[in-house]
């Protein structure tokens, strides 16, 4: 259990260094985005299912959670 | 009633019978009432940049040359900062649960420490930005950022009061009954990750 939490934040530190670098290099650049999203999806999907532990909950609140993440990330992309 | 049947009294009050199922829709981590009103912040969150996003459609250079005015830097540290702060906070409640009072203070006095550092760098920022004379009505783009922005650190801001509360009344209390509550606050706060989490990219990178 402490051992996924450990291992959830070391990837949510690699995910957000991977936004942060792609952001700064690339900043504007429509080729990037999709990167930048995508990775934020990645880390709201982490933050959700291991620090709040929604992956003991039941599967429609795991689902809205995706929808939900799907849905935003999509709209952004189109949007810009 | 001898001292027994009292102590054991006692216990059953701290000890559920059944602890709660978490598979069943109505018993989320956290609680239902909570996950209520964590589904109305999301939703109001994600309406309002789907707005932005509209205005950025109809204004692209504008919203482009105003997101290069923010900092990415203090945008990324604080990224950093909140996601660890959730780290500690998740680490506070596994070891509440499994009995260890004095660990689960100390994480939960690390989740405030790194709540602070936050508050500290997006007032930094806001102190900048308002020097610079990007403020509300300089523009659309500087209008959602303080709404937004602002919006949020409202949130961490009672984030913080709630757990300030839990870190001086329960933190070194190892009653079960009170497991729920800090599965409640630890829920709340990791909805300010998830929040910081979209607005970081749309507002600092994606311009």
């Amino acid at each position: 259990m402490a051992r996924s939490i450990h291992l959830t934040w070391v990837l949510l530190m690699a995910l957000a260094g991977l936004t942060s670098a792609s952001g700064f290099f690339e900043r504007g650049n429509p080729r990037f985005a999709p990167v930048v999203v995508v990775l934020s999806v990645m880390k709201f999907l982490l933050v959700a299912f291991f620090f709040m532990e929604m992956r003991k909950a039941n599967a429609a609140w795991g689902a809205a959670l995706i929808a939900f993440a799907a849905i935003l990330s999509g709209a952004i992309l189109l949007l810009r | 009633m001898n001292r027994s049947a009292t102590a054991e009294s006692a216990e059953s009050i701290d000890t559920p019978a059944h602890p709660p199922d978490h598979k069943h829709f109505l018993y989320p981590p956290g609680g239902i009432l909570l996950w209520m009103l964590i589904s109305l912040e999301l939703f109001t969150f994600g309406a309002a940049i789907i707005v932005m996003m509209f205005s950025a459609h109809k204004e692209p250079s504008l919203f482009h040359d105003s997101a290069a005015k923010l900092d990415a830097v203090k945008g990324s540290v604080n990224t950093v900062v909140l996601l660890t702060s959730g780290y500690f906070m998740a680490l506070c409640v596994h070891n509440f649960r499994n009995r260890k009072a004095a660990a689960s203070h100390r994480f939960l006095g690390l989740t405030l420490a790194a709540g602070l550092v936050f508050i500290a760098i997006k007032s930094f920022e806001y102190s900048h930005k308002i020097a610079e004379g990007y403020t509300i009505g300089t523009n659309t783009f500087f209008d959602f950022y303080w709404f937004l922005t602002g919006f949020h650190l409202v949130h961490v801001v009672a984030g913080m009061v709630i757990l300030l509360g839990w870190y001086v009344t329960h933190g070194r209390s190892e009653h079960a009954s009170a497991l729920d509550s800090l599965e409640a606050s630890a829920a709340f706060w990791h909805m300010c990750d998830l929040i910081w989490l979209f607005l970081f990219p749309v507002l600092y990178l994606v311009f």
